[in-house]
């Protein structure tokens, strides 16, 4: 008996080692498989047949990135065309943003990751920080870097001196408004508005008292930190959000300030309750608010807008995100939408450069892509789209109001996944009564200490 | 002579030649990771940098210096609380209700085991929303049945989020539920004839008689399924990601965000051993607590 019973204990023991080993992969495989399957669909069926002058026969490479379906289509076509062109042939990887850059990161590690990868500009310095990944695009004189603003180039997509990316497009935070909404509501909002924090307030007060059943401003936790805790403590400091030395510019004031205007935005029923929102948290998009038509402002990338347009939302129009009187800073984040860069262990540097290259600066292929990515980052790509009609305009009026009111262009530490989390965190105790904005601000600054001396190696 | 040999070596190996596959996949991928996990939760390993050795200081810091280590900890014994004995409980009723002689049971067996088959996906993530959200399904029922009921959302609140994720798990019964049907179904019926003729009533034949016949595989059930609620990770991530307030923290999850988000490998190995260690506490203290209640056969 005694000795069944040891027997049994072995067994389990030897299970147990078998899924702790893998931090519970069956269940971690769960929600990225759906994406796998995703991204093994819809694979490009074009039949495109490689052309004889072409010299890239026989080359296979792989091209990751994240969107929606839109840009999933556009790409693909891109990269059909290409084939047929060169009879280059690339392996389209893509999915949701959800767990892409986790799953970037574990390919980087087990050298499978894509030749040719879609980034968000933070990830290049976070990369940097853990070793060589990415082809310094200056060595080789592929890119036609004439047609690029490199100041603009090297200023987001450069690491030290090495140029890791290329922008692909332009984006900005602006605010939203359903016209439809503002028409009913008799809200008073158009391109032209330039509304402070407290404006934003006074005027949701007397919407909500016209129409209590609507929403003002349509959120998740992740938005409210990101679009509007994050802006409203940079408009009162300036600068960064986190120096390159490490250190941060805000006071306990400043960060009580936003929470408390959080809260206040919550309390006088502006945005949703968070117990609502919590459901839909890091996936606004599948709230149905905004798509019924039930939410009259949301602040979003300006790259957001098709994405924000279905059958019940069909005219939105968009203008500058507020900002508090006298502000030290617009604490408008105005980034490349994305970047693109080349593995430095891809099977060909050089075939990978010469697509980079085709897909941002020819013709074609710009015609092909059009504003699946945003408003294109080269001038004479905006240029031939604009010629064409292929760029949407209230696409470009929101990256002209964001470009031409944006803050300091933030630094790689900007997005820190941990320090983001730990802000979400403590953001949503404030807004759960949990804390109160003087104690959030304490905890804020006390917790931040220890991922910031990781960053800097301590 | 020769072939003697021959037909005795591989009398001798055959078995082990079959086994082969296992083995190389269990040390391939259970014996070396686990290895190396432990190894890693030694250094600073990020999985892309050159890590370094730094002794016991992760370790040191779960215990000292990490303020979601305990909220972690407790919504995790908390889950594995409200997750296994319910689990447990509805695995053997349905069980025990699969087991009549009905027409058609088989399909009903299918549509039980449907919900194990789905596992934590999106569209869990959906129907858990629709189901529980302040304009869901749950809402609508109570406030059906209690006029005046203030709907509540029960995923959004710190209070209800841990309980709502722990149905997910209890749905998820389809496992349990097979073992111990074909537990039930290896209960003799001259056992069950016997008890009649002494003039048992149905409890004191349950009680007495299936309880017991079935205990080797409530006790297998019982450690199976704590070790994968302890472990979980699906309920949390797809539904609340671990809030309201944390109160959905998962160990697990934890684990993830360490290990996949923050990419601080060598802190979540240290986490898991952690979490290693305790599972096989509770599988010794269930082993203990077993003893003399569970009836082998032998």
């Amino acid at each position: 008996m005694r000795k069944k019973r040891m027997m049994a204990l072995l067994l389990t023991g030897v299970i147990l080692a078998g899924v702790i080993t893998g931090c519970g992969n069956q269940q971690t495989e769960t929600p990225e498989a759906a994406e796998e399957t995703e991204t093994a669909q819809e694979q490009a069926s074009e039949e495109a047949q490689p052309q004889e002058e072409s010299g890239g026969e026989n080359v296979n490479l792989r091209f990751c990135w994240w969107g929606s379906d839109t840009r999933h289509e556009k790409t693909l076509e891109a990269l059909a065309k290409y084939e047929e062109l060169t009879g280059v042939h690339i392996e389209g990887e893509y999915s949701t943003i959800s767990s892409y850059y986790e799953k970037l990161v574990t390919q980087l590690a087990g050298g499978t990751a894509p030749d040719i990868i879609q980034l968000d500009y933070p990830w290049i310095t976070e990369l940097a920080a853990q070793g060589d990944f990415f082809v310094n695009l200056e060595e080789y004189d592929i890119i036609d870097f004439g047609k690029f603003d490199m100041d603009y180039t090297k200023g987001w997509c450069s690491e030290g001196d090495k140029l890791a990316a290329l922008p692909m497009a332009q984006n900005g935070f602006t605010l939203f408004f359903n016209r439809d909404v503002v028409k009913e509501t008799g809200l008073s909002i158009d391109e032209s508005t330039e509304w402070s924090w407290e404006d934003l307030i006074a005027e949701g007060e007397k919407f909500k008292a016209a129409n209590p059943d609507k929403v003002f401003l349509h959120s998740d936790l992740h938005t409210l930190e990101k679009n509007v805790f994050k802006p409203y403590v940079l408009q009162q400091c300036g600068g960064q959000w986190i120096n390159d030395d490490f250190t941060v510019n805000f006071t306990k004031e400043q960060l009580a300030n936003a929470y408390a205007y959080l809260l206040e935005l919550e309390e006088k029923d502006l945005i949703q309750p968070l117990e609502e929102t919590m459901a839909y948290n890091g996936n606004i998009d599948q709230n149905p608010i905004w798509a019924n038509g039930e939410a009259a402002l949301l602040i979003r990338w300006a790259s957001d807008y098709p994405s924000l347009i279905n059958d019940n939302v069909q005219d939105i129009g968009c203008c500058r995100l507020p900002v508090i009187e006298g502000a030290a800073d617009t604490g408008i984040n105005c980034k490349p939408s994305m970047v693109l860069a080349i593995n430095k262990d891809s099977v060909s540097v050089e075939e990978c450069l010469k697509f980079a290259n085709w897909m941002m600066t020819d013709e074609e292929a710009i015609k092909i892509l059009g504003d699946c990515r945003g408003v294109p980052a080269t001038a004479e790509a905006r240029g031939i789209l604009e010629e064409n009609d292929l760029l949407n305009p209230d696409l470009k009026t929101g990256i002209e109001i964001a470009s031409a009111n944006a803050g300091t262009a933030q630094n790689g530490y900007h997005d820190n996944s941990e320090i983001t989390s730990i802000s979400t965190e403590i953001l949503s105790r404030v807004l759960y009564k949990d804390l109160t904005p003087e104690e959030a601000a304490e905890e804020f600054l006390n917790t931040i200490q220890d991922p910031l001396a990781t960053l800097a190696g301590n | 002579m020769q072939n003697n040999k021959w037909k005795k070596w591989k009398r001798k190996y055959t078995g082990m030649f079959y086994l082969t596959p296992w083995i190389i996949g269990f040390l391939a991928f259970q014996l070396y990771p686990l290895v190396m996990s432990f190894l890693y939760s030694f250094t600073d390993f990020t999985m892309l940098n050159d890590y370094k050795f730094v002794g016991l200081q992760n370790y040191i810091k779960i215990f000292t210096n990490d303020r979601l280590f305990l909220k972690s900890m407790k919504a995790t014994f908390m889950y594995v609380a409200i997750a296994l004995p319910l689990k447990m409980i509805i695995s053997l009723f349905i069980a025990g209700l699969l087991n009549q002689k009905l027409k058609g049971i088989s399909i009903f067996k299918v549509v039980y085991y449907l919900p194990s088959i789905f596992g934590g996906s999106v569209a869990i993530t959906i129907l858990w929303r629709f189901i529980f959200m302040k304009t869901g399904l749950l809402n609508t029922l109570i406030g059906a049945v209690f006029s005046g009921y203030k709907a509540f959302d029960w995923i959004g609140s710190p209070k209800t989020s841990l309980p709502v994720i722990s149905l997910l798990q209890v749905w998820q019964f389809g496992s349990s539920m097979v073992l111990f049907l074909a537990g039930l179904k290896q209960v003799p019926d001259s056992l069950y004839e016997a008890a009649d003729i002494d003039g048992a009533n149905a409890v004191q034949k349950y009680f007495r008689i299936t309880l017991p016949m079935l205990s080797p595989i409530i006790l297998f059930n019982l450690v199976m399924q704590m070790i994968q609620l302890f472990q979980d990770f699906t309920a949390a991530f797809v539904i609340t990601g671990g809030g309201a307030l944390k109160e959905t923290y998962l160990y697990g999850l934890m684990l993830y965000e360490n290990g996949f988000r923050y990419f601080k490998m060598g802190y979540a190995s240290a986490q898991s051993w952690i979490l290693f260690v305790i599972i096989i506490l509770f599988t010794f203290a269930i082993f203990r607590l077993s003893d003399g209640l569970v009836h082998y056969e032998d």
